[in-house]
Formats: C-alpha cells, structure tokens, sequence
C-alpha cells in the first residue's frame, strides 16, 4: 500500500517493542461480534493510473463550461481564475497544515488569514471580520443567530427576496433556536419599504436582506438601512456576488451591522459546489459576538511582531454548550485563495472585473429584452444577473440551449415566485463573450418562435 | 528564511498591477446610464502590486508553516496523514471543477455517479444504509446528526419531552455546542479512568426526557468503548438514538463499523480519516449517516437513496440519470450548494486506492503506531491508562518536576523539527498529550520522535529552562495572547 511505508521488520520490531506477538492483539477491547471478517464491499484497490483514467473519464461525462457556456450564476459565479491562485495553494505547507493553533509553526497561514480579513473589512467598509465561514448561506444563519443573541429578541424580518436556497437555510437553523422568521414582502422585485415600515416593532431583533437580490437587483440599502436604524433594528446584509463589491457602495457604507455572504467569486471555480468561501464581517460592538476563529496581530517575547489566534474564549472548544456557534473546521484554505486572488488583481483589477460583469450583463439585457417570447418582470438596476420569463416551459428551453451547447439553470423560479411561470436566472460574467451573448439571444430568437 | 514579511498593503503602489482585464467586443459603459451615481463605490482599499511579488510573498509565507511534508505532524484527534498528491490533481480536472451546482442533472451525469458511488462505499465502510454528503465539516455533520435525531422525535410525537442529549465529559467541544445549536439541552455523562462511559452514570442519566447520547469511539483518551453493546441496548430500550463522532474512525477503518455497534446516526470527517488535506483549518467535508428509520430525514438534496429504480452502474454510465431529490421529510437544507464537491472527490479517489485489499491496513497500522509511541515513552511521560491504545495514546506530563508542563513539553519539541500532540485535551487527563502518528508515518521518523522527547524530558530534570524558553528555533517565539486580545488588532487600517 503506497500510503502506508511500514515494512515486515518494522512491524516486527514495534511488536516485540509493545510485545505483542500479532496486531490483532491491540483490538481486543473491540467485541469480537464487531470485527469484519470480510472486507467493507468497496471494489479491488486501484494503482494511481487507474484511479486518474477514470475520473477523467468520469468528468468528461460532465457537460463543462469548456464545453457549453454557462449562464447560470444564482449562489456560484464562473469566473476567470489567475493561475497564481492554483500555484500559491497548492504549496504544501499551506494546504496540508492544521489550523494554526501553535502560531511559532503557523506564521504563513495566520499572517495570510490576517490579510484575508483586512480585504473583506475594506471590501464591505465593516469594522472587523472573522476568518471564514463554510459558506455565504451559513454566514447569514450564524449572524442571525449571533445578533439576535446579543438583542435578546426571537424574531428576525428576512427578505422575501433571498435567494430561495439561503432563505431555507436560514429556517433550517432558526428551527430549533424557537427563532420566528417573518418575511418583508417584495414590490416590483425589490424590497417593499412601506411593507418594511410596517413590520418593525420592538419585538424584531434583526433584518436581514440580500443585495444584489435573488433577482439580481440592486436593493436600495440606504433607505433600508435608515429605516431599520430608526427603529433600533440590527441590520444584516448578505452579499452572495461578491464580485459586486467591486463597484457598488457597500453596506457598510449605509451603517450595516453585519455584513455577510458568499467570496467564491474570488478565486474559486463553482465545482458543482464546493467549497464556497462564506465571510462575516460585523460593526464593532459585535466583534467579541462573532462564531469562528479570528486571527489577530500581537508580538512574540521577543518583541518580534507576529499573529496568532485570539479571542479564543468564544468559540466551542472552550465554551462547550454556552458556545454561542458549533464551528470549527472552517475554509481557510478558500480564504487563502481569495487573499490570493484579491492581491493579485487588486484595487483597480477587482473595479475593472466588476464594471466588465456589469457591462456584459448589461448587454445582453439590451440583447434580449427585444426578443420575442422573452419578458423581463423587473427592470431595476441590476449587477449581474438578472430575471427571465419565456413564453414556453422552461424545460423545454433549457433542453433546446442545451443541444447548442448552452447552459441555463435548473431552478425554475416559479417553484419559489407562483406568479413567475417559466422563469429564471441569467447571469453573465467577464467570461461571456459577445460572441457567446449573440449565439443566446438568437437561438433564444429561434426557440422561442 | 525572512522571518517578518511585511504586508502585501505595504508593497502597494497605484502603478503595479498584477492582473489584465480580456479582450471583449462589448464596448459600451452601461454604468453611467444604468447606475445611480450614489450606488457607485466611491473608495477601494486594496492593494496593488505586481504577480512576483504575491508570488514571493506568499512563498515567503509558506516557509513560516509547517505542514504533513515537513515531518511529523502527530496532533491528536486531527488524523494528520499524508495527502495524496493525486487526490488533489483529480480535483482540479475542469470537468469536475468547471461545472455549476445548478447545472440540470443530465448535464453532471459525471459528478452524481461520483457522488452516488462515494455514499455507497462510505455505508459499506461504516455499515450505515444511506448518506448525505452536504455537510461542510465535522461540526457542521453534527449539526445536522442532531437535527435529524429532533425530527424523528417531532414525528413521533415526542419532541417536546425527549429534550435532552448525553454526553461524556471526555467529548470534543463540538459535540455539546453542536447539540445547543440544534435546539438540545446537554447533560454530562462521567467518564471512568480510562475515558470510557461510567455506564452507572449513564444509567443514571437515563430518563424518557433522553432523545439520544454523542459518542466518539474510540473516544478521546484512545481507547474503545468496550462497553459499547451494553451502552446501545440501554440507549435503545429507552427509546433513544446513538449518535457517532466520527473524529476518530481511523481507528477501525476497514476493522469494526459503528453501524454493526448498534449507531443510528454517524459523521465522518473526510479531511481526517479519509486523506483530504487540512488546508490550514479547513475546507473539509462531514458527511452524516443514518440507518434506515432516519432516512426520510435527510436534508436536501439527496441522490439515490437505495430504492430499486436506480442500481448501481458500472463504467457505462451514460445511460443512466441520476436525480437530486427531496426526502418528503426532510429537515430542509443546510446549506446554500450541495455538497462540498471537490473534497468529495478526493476522497472518493483516495477510497478507489484503498480498495478492499488495504483498507484494513489504515486502522492496523494506525493502531500499532501509536502502541509503539506508547510503549517506547511510559517510562518517561506519566501514562495514565496501562491498556493498549487505538490510533491515539494519552501521556501526560503531570509527573515531571520543575513545573514543566504539557505546553512547555510541545514548545520544545518545536526546536527538534516536530509539530507538537494535541495538548489540554482530552479534559479529563490533567496535563495531557495526547499522540497519534498515523498510518502513513515511517518508523524511522517515529523513532526520531521518540528520542526528541526523551532528550526534553531529560532537560526537563537537568535544564528546564530550556523548556520554558522553548521554542528557540522556530521562525517566532512564544506569542502574547493577552496583548492581542487586549489591543485588538484584527485588520490592517489605512495609516
């Protein structure tokens, strides 16, 4: 077994050491009922060739983005990823090391983790951020969960424009927290503010609302913001493109509690999944209230300036049950790859690649918005994605794009809006081509004829 | 080595770049017409510098850690193993990696085989009857686990009195954390000197308000719960569920399966017991487990559930077509994509190495490592269990004179080239450090091990100034936590 270097004689010799004449010996606390005597039915160990043929053949088995284009963002973002990215996190002292709880032999992952949250504090104009979360839909359950703690309150307003997925999560966790989720009605696909007006009350302990939303519209955060401060209700704005943070004010520029979300836009490639990149960046009165591990900078006993975690009397493996979250794994390996990726495109690179996503997206509004068959419900500014209805089942179009190698998402937003039948999410990014945006508008032309 | 490496904040400069944008016919500026002004992001603070200086910085910045490649690395409970480096190349093909969580089924027919197949194996390795690959890490399977555990007593009727999950004191944090999240009270079960369940405690403990009991077995102090049968009828004659952490399932890979042991629930953690790397404290993936009566359960999505419509397929996959489902019971979802594909994948071709010629050789040897650990060291650290361990053993460093304690032990192996045991941990052993080596670890490097700690605990007796000034030759010294809790300094501010 590759894996495993010990020979005959070593294990010889570690027996007579522990004396023992077999290995068997060392599993006799095991009842002999529980011992396999066959093998777990998992097929005949493969050599390394064989393992990589297959899953190439596996993958290949995929439609990719190599071989149709994807228009399909939602909760994922195909974006270009510089080769740096792959390079810096496939050195192995980042990738194989454990979290950095001795911090004399973890410098490089804490010093880079430090950055990470220097980014996202400067990306969404916030006070502090902790150093990740699994993902953007656990990011907003965790600063539910946190603010509401810290308001004493059960109820929280949610937008009823959430994507629907991040909405689901939100409940799954609010369940056994007894935490009551009331949604903000939505007026012409964005927030209704009169609606909003009218829910707050002393009972809610917080709002949370996503920009841009599930439709892809921009929400007007200052007026939102200024009705929830009025009213001395916690804000919580979830970002899920984080791409948009590149030219849209931040929340934290409208006095925003928590900002949180989704980074796998910053140098992650949408991989069916995962893992995401989720963030968490709070005002400061809730810094010592934030899940999750934060790194901070301090000096070793020789005045050397160094980083090490702090703030560690938060978190589950000191507090046990009055933990205020479970996490503990967290991303940092896909906060690496964000730091990475923010570096390297930097202040003006990040503004570039945001306006380029807004432009292409904007373009091919303007592309098919005359198309025949294609209604667009809600014309509000937008970033990069935006809400389609076609005049035919949306199964049926996916399946037509599909054969001219496009592909559109599986989400049917009438599962979620009734009143939206065969609609959905078009998302375009800086690797959609004209080229590409004009093939989709005319078989989009010609399928829906 | 450059032992401070500034900021990359400190290097910008408006002129450096390391990025240019593509090529695009799509000329237009849609901003000014389409955004109000307002809306437009007046200030970025990010840096800007050129790619070889990222690539030196972070270069740089990789030789202050240490990882699996630069020796051993024996912190217990982490199952730090080597990482294949094939598991990751087979991640990173772009007909895994560029494909979209919400791409139609018919066009991943690639990804949900995978998938399929991995839940498959992973029931066969742990004798459970269906999976869910959603969760993102170990805590995050907990979570999950426990919420399961409430919507099978909500369907019974009975989640308003089965309130409360046991625990031994000797668990991880995780573990009772994760049962307050999912809407439980924990009560404490007490562990005997060995770790194990005081099963008089559990008894006890038992009331119809238990919905079920958090186990790690082998537990914390690395034995195996011997008692284990005992323990699962109890549980079960009262009508509660066992759940099973399966931190420590490294153990009797390919040996036992807690499913034979009478669990009706388990997580894995991938990035431990199946080879995919830490990443410097994550991503990993902690798939849960669950025996038949909980399956309707699960969250969403889940694909192929045992049912006869969809049998397993071989090479020739292209026929069949796999579909994401929703159990009708399902306790919703828990996260925004599916599953945390990629370290999936990694597993999965780690499992396909592994095969069942050599899956036992995993828990074999991980076992005898760590027995041989332990008995070249009794003589020097206080052992306070004399029975064979599993994949772990606990030693302690309460007997050794001058005050020197199990962070000055671990401080100092740092100068012999070792990342140090787990330390404090399990709680229940006084000044505990707690070892395990792994499967993929040499004799030769164990030995070096071995003598390192001697040597310390000889200049524990003869110099102990050299622990507590310990470590010396790493790239910082012994850190002060007070100040950086105390002047907070978490982000870099615009000078």
């Amino acid at each position: 077994m590759r894996f495993i270097p010990t020979t005959s004689s070593d294990k010889k010799n570690m027996m007579d050491s522990i004396g023992i004449e077999n290995v068997e010996e060392l599993f006799r606390s095991i009842p002999s009922e529980y011992l396999l005597q066959e093998p777990p039915g998992i097929g005949e160990a493969m050599s390394e060739q064989d393992v990589t043929q297959f899953l190439s053949e596996l993958s290949k088995q995929n439609v990719s983005f190599d071989d149709a284009s994807c228009f399909i963002g939602e909760i994922a973002w195909y974006h270009y990823v510089p080769s740096i990215v792959q390079s810096v996190t496939s050195m192995p002292s980042f990738y194989t090391a454990y979290t950095p709880y001795q911090p004399e032999l973890s410098q490089g992952t804490l010093e880079a983790i430090y950055e990470f949250q220097s980014y996202m504090v400067h990306l969404t104009k916030m006070d502090a951020s902790n150093a990740s979360m699994y993902d953007g839909a656990s990011a907003a359950a965790e600063a539910m969960i946190m603010v509401l703690a810290a308001n004493r309150k059960k109820t929280a307003l949610v937008s009823s424009l959430l994507h629907p997925y991040l909405k689901k999560v939100l409940y799954t966790y609010a369940l056994p927290r007894n935490i009551n989720l009331v949604e903000v009605p939505s007026d012409d696909g964005s927030i209704n503010h009169e609606a909003l007006q009218k829910l707050v009350s002393d009972d809610i302990g917080c709002c949370i609302v996503q920009s841009p939303n599930t439709f892809g519209i921009i929400e007007d955060l200052a007026e939102i913001s200024s009705i929830l401060k009025e009213r001395k209700i916690a804000s919580i704005a979830v970002v899920l493109e984080s791409f948009s943070l590149g030219l849209l004010q931040p929340p934290g520029e409208y006095d925003f509690d928590v900002v949180c979300g989704e980074a796998q836009s910053f140098g992650m490639y949408p991989q069916f999944g995962g893992p995401g990149l989720g963030y968490m960046c709070v005002a400061e009165k809730y810094i010592r209230k934030m899940p999750g591990r934060i790194i901070g900078k301090t000096v070793d006993v020789d005045n050397q300036p160094c980083y090490v975690m702090t703030l560690r009397a938060r978190e589950q493996d000191i507090r046990r049950n009055k933990a205020t979250s479970n996490i503990c794994t967290n991303n940092a390996l896909c906060a690496l790859q964000a730091t990475v990726f923010l570096s390297t495109v930097g202040q003006k690179g990040l503004r570039d690649l945001a306006k380029r996503n807004f432009n292409h997206a904007h373009y091919a509004f303007q592309e098919l918005n005359d198309v025949e068959g294609i209604t667009i419900p809600y014309k509000k500014p937008f970033f990069n994605e935006f809400l389609v209805q076609f005049n035919k089942p949306l199964d049926y179009v996916r399946d037509e794009l599909l054969q001219r190698d496009m592909l559109i998402s599986k989400n049917n937003f009438a599962d979620y809006f009734s009143y939206l039948k065969n609609s959905v999410i078009l998302s375009f990014t800086e690797m959609n081509s004209k080229a590409e945006i004009d093939l989709l508008r005319d078989a989009l032309k010609e399928v829906l004829k | 080595m450059k032992k401070n490496i500034e900021l990359l904040y400190a290097l910008s400069h408006e002129e450096k770049t390391g990025y240019k944008l593509p090529y695009t016919e799509i000329t237009q500026d849609y901003v000014n017409e389409s955004l109000p002004n307002d809306w437009v992001r007046k200030e970025l603070f990010l840096p800007n510098v050129s790619e070889v200086e990222v690539a030196r910085h972070f270069f740089n910045l990789s030789k202050l850690n240490y990882g699996v490649e630069d020796g051993m690395y024996p912190l217990g409970s982490c199952t730090m193993k080597y990482n294949p480096k094939m598991n990751e190349h087979v991640a990173q093909y772009d007909g895994f990696q560029k494909t979209h969580p919400l791409q139609a089924d018919n066009t991943v027919s690639g990804n949900l085989f995978l998938l399929f197949d991995l839940e498959d194996m992973l029931c066969e390795i742990t004798g459970m009857d269906a999976f869910t690959l959603s969760p993102a890490a170990g805590a995050h399977g907990e979570f999950t686990g426990i919420l399961l555990i409430r919507k099978y007593f909500e369907d019974k009727g009975e989640a308003d009195t089965r309130t409360i999950i046991l625990i031994p004191e000797s668990a991880h944090g995780t573990n009772p954390a994760s049962a307050v999240a999912a809407g439980f009270d924990v009560e404490e079960i007490k562990s005997t000197a060995t770790g194990e369940v005081d099963l008089d405690s559990l008894r006890e403990k038992l009331s119809d308000k238990v919905a079920g009991i958090m186990l790690t077995n082998p537990n914390t102090t690395g034995m195996f719960e011997s008692n284990i049968k005992e323990i699962a009828a109890l549980l079960h004659e009262n009508g509660s569920l066992l759940y099973y952490d399966g931190a420590n399932l490294n153990a009797i890979l390919g040996i036992a399966r807690p499913g034979d042991m009478g669990f009706d629930i388990v997580h894995l953690n991938i990035h431990k017991t199946f080879s995919t790397p830490h990443g410097g404290g994550g991503p990993g993936a902690g798939p849960v487990g669950v025996k038949e009566h909980l399956i309707s359960y699960l969250p969403e999505p889940i694909i192929g559930i045992e049912d006869d419509s969809i049998e397993l397929p071989d090479m020739d996959i292209e026929e069949k077509l796999y579909r994401m489902n929703r159990m009708d019971k399902s306790i919703g979802r828990i996260r925004l994509t599916d599953s945390s594909f990629s370290v999936l994948v990694k597993a999965y071709a780690y499992i396909l190495t592994l095969g069942e010629e050599h899956i036992h050789e995993v828990g074999e040897n991980a076992v005898l490592n760590a027995n041989y650990i332990k008995a070249m060291l009794k003589d020097f650290l206080y052992s306070p269990i004399a029975l064979p361990c599993m994949h772990e053993c606990v030693l302690s460093a309460s007997k050794l004179e001058n005050g020197i304690t199990a962070l000055d032990i671990s401080k100092r192996l740092m100068d012999y080239g070792f990342h140090p045991p787990t330390n404090y941990f399990p709680l229940i052993i006084p000044e505990a450090l707690m070892i395990e080596p792994t499967e993929t670890e040499t004799k030769e490097e164990m030995d070096r091990f071995i003598t390192a700690m001697k040597t310390i605990v000889r200049e524990s007796k003869e110099n102990p100034a050299l622990l507590k000034s310990a470590p010396t030759n790493t790239p910082i010294r012994r850190t002060n936590d007070t100040k950086a809790a105390k002047d907070l300094d978490i982000a870099y501010k615009r000078r």
